[in-house]
């Protein structure tokens, strides 16, 4: 990867890059297949009171989600089920190509953004194939949805070469910028007090998710961060 | 993996480690450079594009599995090779961010939530089958978009749960329009464009309701032929540019210019007297009623100068019988005033005096193909039902196929209608007052509705059926009516996007089953398709292969004058079938239910060619080209704007008896004085949909507003 203009702070991390690679933690994970899709009530109760604390811990620093009182279920539900949920008006489901520009001569007739199974998934998908992983037939039309996305990550970063990881990485989770501003877009002027909280802590969640993930954690925490993994 | 298990799971990654420890890399460089291009085989399949109901033959072109282009299919009489922006953009539909992806049912904080597609249909199974048990099936109704494989499938099913009521959203377009001819001459008819000398359009623009063929025709014929073309329109319409005249009529005043024409028709003499003698019904009792219809009188009322009137009518019987009055569609008296259903009799029976029927440059009236009976045995005929569809006694005159779908939102607010379901048709916001559907669908106990995008109707529903878009499902075959018959077939392009989607014919399968009525539905798409094809002599594969084939039952020939499907036999100017439902039995005078009152305007809609109702709104590239042309404003002639203080691009509010609202005001000449204009597809914000900000829907009648459609009042 060739770098331009570097910091002091990304060179320490294209330093550590090499050897070590960054990774989200597993309880920030667990967390994430929870917020991410469909969990119980019990399966949601034990994420927020089990892995939510630790999260600092795995990070070594404090970061506003590990402080934030989390929405209770049925508020989460609710906001999974007005936000989260395909097909519903104003629905911001966390799918890489729905943020990514289909564009390009290979798009035919998709121009612009919003649209499924784009390059990113394709992408995945041809990862996915060459590591003969299975993408579960539930996610066929969304391999790049972001919980998938953490999983593969994961697996890279614990698996392949860290060059490859990070590449990866850098490949598949910029979109989170775009995406939270969706978010907040969407929210702007949500008199849904309910929706609003349980959309503050999932934004939370995914912006810390991509900090980490994108290594823009700070040159101390990204030392520690790659200490944890 | 036990790490995945406490995380739920989902990637399986079952040999990937090794993989990765045997290969060492996983080609993750340069990556991107793969991803410009689509890889894959390349295909192409024959369809029917669903952007508007032209359903224009298409052929759509893969690659990899995923849809690449789409062409038009040169062979298909609609498309003509060709295929218009609207087209083009709906075929994004099947990768958008707003389809529908799994069967959703409705909780009871309004929130929907994912259901399985066996428990849905177990739980709607149920509802349903409790409701025929408890107040029978004349409290269900079926409403549909009607296109060729809901039309199987819609009134198959109703009829299995024992229902007669099965309707279109005919009565939110053009159902007073359609009734009217069916009443006058047995039918609906077509102008032919191409060999007339003297067209006139009311209130209808092939460059705004495009169809790709008609559409170029229309421009040869007007800009390289000879043929006379008139526009009669309050607005200066996209086709009045290539026309010879325009003549601006005050909205639903036509009636009074038709029947002014046909006054000096009768009066100078004009008319075809021999095929008056031979083939109408009532001449003189509406050669009476039109005595005093001078061109005088109408031109007090519809505000085109009498002698322009007058001058219209010669010039139609000079260029007879290659002269016609074109059928129109909606807009102008498709069901939009309490007149709507006369003023089509009246136009019908203006080309009879034209002696036009069956001529060549004249109005035709054609036959379609029938589809044979199917094997009974694979295709069992469900039972007629024994109960009168609700709404026929009230709405005698509606077009049979249609119904009335008012009757069931009518039936629907007085509690007696307990189930509704919808298949792709957006009454909630696509038909008229969206409030009233509202709460009369608030009234109704099992509201389901099967659609591939969510819609305002859909999410008033207690379960929603995602179906699979057009691209990724067979359906039942085509049939094309005309001077020739064509058979053409929607074939499966690519496989489902989403995998909880399913096609029409499945979900009905299933359904069916759930609500105890499976053996009516015993097969699948292909097995239909072919058993249809079979009764005309054709296989799938013949039609896969061309998209499209003519079949040899036409019988069509040009100076013959058709059979009129009336009780007569003639094209009917005096009705008993009208009089007896309370309507004039002879064609005559009736003013429009409501004028504006000082300081009001005339309302109408005008149709955006790149915009289907509701359906369209979705898709980002076709509202961009509305946004950016700035196709959403209300239009205002430049007299009234001046006196106004309005200038171009200045927000005002409108408001009618039914909606307020702001919006940006466009001022041009290309508008009558004293009347609005808005397209049809902006006007009603949908605040909560993703593409949409201002736009979607105004029933654009009068001002204020109506909710009625009086066609066939009793
Ligand atoms: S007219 Fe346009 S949108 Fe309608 S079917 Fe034809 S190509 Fe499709």
């Amino acid at each position: 990867m060739e770098r331009s203009g570097q910091s002091g702070r990304d060179q320490l991390a294209g330093q550590l890059r090499t050897t070590i690679v960054p990774t989200i933690g597993s309880h920030m994970l667990d967390i994430a297949g929870i917020l991410l899709s469909r969990a119980t009530e019990v399966e949601y109760a034990c994420a927020m009171q089990a892995c939510l604390p630790r999260i600092d811990e795995e990070l070594g620093v404090h970061d506003a989600l590990a402080r934030t009182v989390p929405p209770s279920y049925d508020e989460y539900r609710h906001f999974f089920n007005r936000v989260l949920t395909p097909g519903i008006p104003g629905s911001l489901p966390p799918v890489e190509s729905l943020f990514e520009d289909w564009g390009g001569h290979r798009a035919g007739l998709q121009h612009g953004q919003g649209f499924y199974l784009g390059r990113s998934a394709q992408h995945v998908q041809e990862v996915c194939d060459s590591l003969e992983i299975e993408v579960p037939e539930a996610y066929k039309a969304v391999p790049d949805h972001l919980l998938l996305l953490l999983e593969l990550n994961e697996f890279l970063c614990d698996h392949a070469p860290a060059d490859q990881a990070h590449l990866f990485a850098e490949e598949h989770f910029g979109w989170l910028s775009d995406y939270l501003d969706a978010l907040g877009a969407r929210m702007e002027n949500e008199d849904d007090e309910a929706l609003a909280s349980a959309a503050s802590f999932y934004c939370n969640f995914v912006d810390l998710v991509r900090r980490v993930v994108l290594d823009e954690w700070g040159e101390n925490d990204v030392r520690e961060v790659a200490q944890s993994a | 993996m036990s790490r995945q298990m406490t995380r739920r799971g989902f990637l399986r990654t079952g040999a990937a480690s090794a993989v990765l420890a045997s290969a060492g890399a996983i080609g993750m460089t340069g990556c991107g450079a793969q991803r410009e291009e689509l890889t894959g085989e390349a295909k192409r399949t024959a369809t029917l594009c669903n952007g508007c109901s032209n359903e224009c033959g298409l052929w759509v072109n893969t690659v990899g599995g995923k849809v690449h282009t789409l062409e038009g299919n040169p062979d298909n009489p609609k498309s003509g090779g060709r295929m218009c922006g609207r087209g083009h953009g709906f075929a994004q539909m099947t990768y958008s961010a707003d389809r529908l992806t799994q069967p959703m049912k409705r909780m009871e904080n309004g929130d929907f939530e994912p259901i399985s597609w066996d428990d849905a249909y177990k739980e709607i199974g149920e509802k349903l089958t409790s409701i025929l048990a408890e107040y029978g099936p004349e409290a269900f109704a079926f409403i549909r978009d009607p296109r060729p494989n809901i039309n199987f499938y819609g009134p198959r099913f109703a009829a299995a749960l024992g229902s007669a009521n099965i309707y279109t959203h005919a009565a939110a377009c053009n159902l007073s329009l359609q009734s009217a001819y069916r009443h006058t001459i047995g039918g609906g008819f077509s102008a032919d464009l191409a060999n007339a000398k003297m067209v006139m359009f009311i209130g209808r623009s092939y460059a705004d309701g495009i169809t790709p063929a008609d559409m170029k025709l229309f421009a040869n014929v007007a800009v390289e032929g000879d043929c006379k073309i008139v526009i009669v329109d309050p607005r200066y319409n996209n086709s009045a540019h290539m026309a010879d005249q325009w003549v601006p009529i005050v909205p639903g005043t036509d009636l009074a210019l038709l029947l002014a024409m046909s006054h000096v028709l009768i009066e100078e003499e004009l008319y075809d007297a021999k095929f008056v003698k031979e083939h109408v019904l009532g001449f003189y009792a509406f050669k009476k009623e039109v005595e005093s219809f001078t061109p005088e009188w109408a031109s007090e009322i519809c505000g085109v100068d009498a002698e322009v009137i007058a001058t219209l009518a010669r010039e139609m019987a000079e260029a007879a019988p290659a002269a016609v009055v074109e059928p129109s569609w909606r807009a102008a008296f498709g069901c939009a005033h309490a007149n709507s259903f006369m003023t089509g009799r009246a136009v019908a029976a203006f080309n009879a005096l034209l002696g036009n029927y069956g001529q060549e440059g004249g109005a035709l009236i054609t036959s379609s193909p029938s589809i044979g009976a199917l094997p009974a045995d694979k295709f069992p005929t469900p039972p007629a039902a024994q109960h009168v569809r609700v709404g026929n006694e009230e709405f005698p005159l509606a077009v049979q196929g249609f119904g009335t779908n008012l009757a069931v939102l009518k039936a629907a607010l007085d509690g007696t209608m307990k189930a509704v379901f919808f298949y792709q048709s957006n009454a909630a916001k696509g038909y008229a007052n969206p409030a009233v559907w509202e709460e009369g669908l608030s009234k109704v106990d099992l509201v389901v509705s099967i659609d591939v995008q969510m819609s305002e109707t859909a999410m008033l529903a207690d379960y929603v059926l995602p179906e699979c878009s057009y691209l990724e499902r067979l359906e039942a075959v085509y049939t094309l009516g005309g001077k020739k018959h064509m058979v053409a077939i929607r074939d499966k392009a690519i496989d489902v996007v989403h995998p909880e989607t399913r096609p029409a014919d499945q979900i009905f399968r299933e359904l069916s089953a759930a609500c105890g009525v499976g053996e009516y539905f015993d097969f699948t798409a292909e097995e239909l398709v072919e058993a249809q094809l079979a009764t005309l002599g054709l296989t799938i594969d013949e039609l896969r292969e061309k998209g499209i084939v003519e079949l040899p039952t036409s019988d069509f020939e040009y100076g013959k004058v058709p059979q009129f499907n009336t009780p007569s036999g003639k094209v009917e100017l005096f009705s008993v079938t009208i009089g007896r439902a309370g309507l004039s039995p002879v064609i005559t005078w009736e003013d429009r239910k409501v004028h504006p009152e000082e300081g009001e305007f005339y309302f109408v809609g005008g149709k955006q060619s790149i915009q289907s109702h509701t359906m369209t709104t979705s898709i980002e590239s076709l509202m961009d080209i509305s946004k950016t042309y700035d196709l959403e404003r209300l239009w205002m002639n430049a007299s009234d704007a001046a006196r106004l203080g309005i200038a171009e691009g200045e927000t005002v509010e409108m408001s009618s008896s039914e909606y307020t609202d702001t919006i940006a005001v466009h001022v041009t000449e290309r508008l009558m004085p004293g009347v609005s204009m808005l397209p049809r597809t902006t006007a009603v914000r949908r605040p909560t949909f993703r593409r949409a900000t201002v736009l979607a829907y105004a029933r654009p009648t009068s001002f204020p507003s109506t909710w009625s459609r009086e066609w066939g009042r009793p």
